[in-house]
């Protein structure tokens, strides 16, 4: 095996270290050649010069060289070669004399090459030397020279670059090497792959320890790609490097001295520990780095086959996920607010304008009403309505209402007619009816059962017969006169109690009805009102002037039977059985034939009442009035009933068991009656 | 004659607590929203050291997602007008020059551009962890080889060689014991690239490119690097 030591620069000490790796290898027994070419500066020579004193005086490679130059061919290279030491032989750079430098400098290498086949004699020698030495370590010119390309690519087998820790020697090796093992592959001989056994020198790690490991990492990574060829796996090339640098050692700087033979090789940290571990190696051809560092040899043939590791995926999150969380309680309930105020019709509440509707007429408790207002007000509506009377409503200026509110009596038509004329065409909305009754105590009705002018249509509800009723009176009779009455009333003659004529629509009513019934059912005309007036009056016994339609109406002592509206007995009732737990058995109640349904009835004046119309359609304001006492317009009384059913009150018969409706007077002879009864002008009424 | 404003506040006042409640919910929400929106439209910044930016890969991507280059560029632009007066109507020129951003906001820009159009996969080495746009396709775990865009991997990454004109740096998968063993990622940077030395030593750093190849031999996936900036 044929070993180049190579350095970039001059002064690393790799002379020193051929020539004590050549002493080692051949003390171990193998036959060793060192052959000195760096014919330049020689100097190989010198360290054997205890060993092998005459050598200096010996042929050498120049005088080979000359000779093979002039007579190509007739040159033995043995002849060359002188015996160091047992094993060890050495070929010097030539003969010391003072002709050596003319020798050299006077040798043509271009024409040795060209005109005697040099590159033949070194592919003879090399092959002569490969025979007959274990070993030939060849000391290399530095630097990039003719001969250092036959050292580091013609004759090796392995190159040793020498280097100490300067970016120029660890440069410039790099290169080199990198460059031989490139010429080795272009030869044209078949010569096995170049193999490189980087060799730090003068390393100084002991006092300088922190720039010693920066230069050993520069080290293992400019050489790693060389290591490759040969390190075997899981030796990293930074442990053989830590083996195999060579110390600066003073003492061996001076003077040519092979530390191998006179230092304590054992030390790990001696020059000869350092020499011998690359001797060692070279002597295992490099195969046995593994032995040499004392690790495990690596054992693995075949590289095991890593799987890529899997990653844990997460998703970025999405324009949704990206809402914060706190937004998300405040959200849900603005959502379930707006959908409640939409759903409600209620998303502008705070602006929402309130329609404020007058009207005029009579029957105004409804609105009147608490609850009633409140309701209307839910539907954004306020109505107030300025009562009058029913004799006075004809003749009021209602133009300034919106809209008429009347209970059917003649003043109604009138406005009607008066709007007509006016070319205000309007129809009215029925909001509910009630029954004219009259309202007494048991006994009373029980003497006029007996006097077949009434019979009981269910408990505590009686029909009398208006015209029989006003025969009695017609007759003068007395309460007394019926023989079953006692008491304070008894005396007093039958007749009847009536709100005012003249300013209550109940009062006129009754009178309109009583006409019609002592006409023989017939609405009396104008020209017969009077006459008419005169023969009704005695059952009808006008109120006190000035007496209200909101006065408590119930019979009593001096006034046994009396003119109510339905809902008044209703409510009072109501009102016993809330503070008794039971009705008041003794009041009955007696439904005049022929009848009179009064229904009360809006009539739009202005376009805004349309809404009060469609607003009085709420159930809410239904149950409402049958509550209040009202049964619901064309007989549809349902509702009522089951309000009666509810308070424990006896239930009013139906309407459509109560007798049929006459038609009342016309207005102008309404008003004749009126006048003939009342006197309504004469007390400074209309 | 005013309404009875007593009365309408007594019928309505439940209806008006629950409009202003409301009301109080939906603006309180809108404010929330709008932070939030506000946010999002202030991707992170990343203020660091850009070590390598291959700027020829920073120009293709800028072709391909040029617009949203662009307006990020617009803070950065400036506009010179011209009015042309050989004509009697004046047009005018506007010409754009984008100013030469400094490599860690070019680095910004491109990230928000992949970003924004779902082109980017950011990679945890160390978590073990990849996120990906909502519209992935990927399951609960991959491979970064399955990854057909740009990513962008955050590891500890340490120079390993650097020879002639590549520098190559590997980040570990996960956080071992030794990183010198076991599965890396190993990116190959043209020196000519480099804009600063990384530093000596282990580093982190975060490298925007693409993915390569699987060695599974060595145990190494190479990333083709466009940026490394920490």
């Amino acid at each position: 095996m044929i070993v180049t030591f190579y350095s970039y620069k001059g002064g690393t000490g790799r002379t020193m270290a051929l020539a004590n790796i050549a002493v080692v290898l051949a003390r171990a027994g193998h036959r060793v050649l060192a052959v000195d070419f760096d014919l330049e500066a020689p100097g190989l020579v010198r360290f054997y010069e205890e060993l092998a004193p005459g050598a200096t005086a010996h042929d050498g490679l120049i005088d080979l060289l000359l000779a093979e130059s002039a007579a190509p061919g007739g040159t033995d290279w043995r002849d060359y070669v002188v015996t160091v030491d047992g094993t060890l032989s050495l070929m010097t750079s030539g003969r010391s004399d003072p002709e050596y430098a003319a020798k050299v400098l006077g040798f043509d290498w271009g024409e040795f090459f060209a005109a005697s086949d040099g590159a033949e004699f070194f592919e003879r020698l090399r092959a002569d030397w490969t025979d007959e030495y274990d070993f030939v370590l060849v000391d290399s010119r530095t630097g990039i020279t003719d001969t250092g390309g036959i050292c580091t690519i013609t004759l090796p087998d392995v190159v040793v670059p020498v280097f100490t820790a300067n970016h120029q020697s660890v440069d410039g090796v790099v290169e080199v090497v990198g460059r031989a093992q490139a010429g080795r592959q272009a030869l044209d001989y078949d010569r096995p792959p170049l193999v490189v056994l980087p060799l730090p020198s003068r390393f100084d790690g002991r006092t300088e320890l922190k720039s010693a490991q920066v230069w050993m990492g520069r080290f293992a990574e400019a050489f790693k790609p060389f290591y490759a060829d040969w390190l075997p796996k899981g030796v990293r090339p930074r442990q053989i490097l830590e083996r195999t640098k060579l110390p600066y050692v003073a003492y061996f700087s001076f003077g040519e001295r092979l530390p191998v033979l006179s230092e304590d090789t054992s030390d790990p940290e001696s020059l000869g520990y350092a020499l011998r571990t690359v001797a060692t190696l070279i002597e295992g051809h490099l195969a046995n780095a593994a032995e040499v560092l004392g690790v495990r040899p690596a054992t693995e043939p075949v590289r095991e086959r890593v799987e890529e590791p899997s990653l844990a995926v997460h998703r970025r999150p999405g324009p949704l996920a990206r809402i914060p969380r706190t937004a998300i309680p405040t959200a849900v309930a603005a959502l379930l607010g707006v959908v409640s105020l939409l759903v409600t019709n209620t998303l502008l509440v705070p602006f929402a304008s309130i329609t404020l509707l007058r009207g005029v007429g009579t029957g105004v408790e409804f609105f009147a009403d608490e609850q009633v207002r409140r309701t209307l007000m839910s539907h954004r509506l306020e109505v107030r309505v300025v009562d009058v009377g029913s004799s006075r409503l004809a003749a009021s200026d209602v133009t300034s209402y919106d809209f008429v509110l009347s209970s059917g009596e003649p003043g109604t038509d009138a406005v009607r007619e008066a709007l007509r004329q006016a070319g205000r065409e309007t129809r009215s909305t029925p909001m509910f009816a009630g029954p004219l009754v009259l309202a007494t105590t048991r006994p009373y009705a029980e003497a006029l059962v007996r006097r077949g002018t009434a019979e009981e249509i269910g408990e505590p509800y009686y029909r009398v017969d208006l015209a029989k009723f006003l025969a009695l009176a017609q007759e003068g009779r007395r309460w007394a006169d019926l023989d079953v009455l006692e008491g304070p009333g008894s005396s007093a003659p039958i007749t009847v109690h009536a709100p005012d004529v003249c300013s209550s629509n109940l009062g006129s009513a009754y009178l309109g009805l009583l006409a019609t019934a002592g006409n023989g059912g017939l609405a009396p005309t104008r020209a017969e009102a009077r006459e008419v007036a005169r023969s009704v009056t005695p059952l009808l016994e006008p109120a006190e002037s000035g007496s209200h339609l909101t006065d408590l109406r119930l019979p009593n002592a001096q006034h046994p039977v009396m003119v109510v509206e339905e809902r008044d007995y209703l409510g009072h009732q109501s009102r016993i059985r809330a503070s008794t737990g039971d009705v008041d058995r003794d009041l009955v109640l007696l439904y005049p034939t022929p009848g009179l349904l009064r229904e009360v009835e809006v009539l739009p004046l202005t376009a805004e009442t349309g809404r009060l119309t469609w607003v009085l359609a709420d159930p809410v304001l239904h149950r409402r009035a049958a509550e209040l006492g009202y049964r619901a317009p064309f007989r549809k009384d349902g509702e009522l009933r089951n309000v009666l059913e509810q308070r424990g009150i006896p239930v009013v018969p139906e309407l459509s068991a109560l007798p049929d409706e006459v038609p009342l007077p016309e207005p102008e002879a309404m008003r004749t009656l009126t006048q003939a009864v009342g006197d309504c002008e004469g007390r400074g009424g209309r | 004659m005013d309404a009875d404003r007593a009365l309408w506040f007594s019928v309505w006042w439940p209806w008006l607590v629950l409009w202003t409640v409301t009301a109080t919910c939906l603006s309180t929400t809108a404010a929330i929203l709008w932070v939030a929106r506000r946010r999002w439209q202030n991707p992170r910044r990343i203020a660091g050291i850009c070590y390598y930016l291959d700027e020829h890969a920073v120009l293709d991507l800028s072709a391909v997602y040029g617009p949203t280059l662009v307006k990020e560029a617009r803070t950065t632009e400036y506009a010179v007008r011209l009015g042309d007066l050989k004509t009697s109507s004046s047009r005018e020129v506007v010409r754009t020059y984008v100013a030469v951003a400094e490599p860690i906001m070019v680095v910004n820009s491109v990230l928000e551009a992949l970003e924004t159009t779902d082109g980017l996969v950011e990679v945890d080495l160390t978590a073990g962890t990849m996120r990906v746009p909502t519209s992935s396709r990927h399951g609960r775990s991959a491979t970064l080889r399955e990854v057909d865009g740009f990513v962008s991997v955050e590891g500890y990454f340490r120079t390993t060689s650097r020879s002639g004109d590549t520098a190559v740096l590997v980040a570990p998968f996960g956080d071992p014991d030794d990183p010198e063993s076991g599965p890396r990622v190993s990116v190959h940077c043209a020196v000519a690239h480099l804009l600063v030395d990384p530093p000596e030593g282990t580093f982190a750093a975060r490298c925007l490119g693409r993915v390569q190849a699987w060695d599974a031999e060595r145990g190494e996936l190479t990333i083709r690097p466009i940026a490394l900036f920490a």
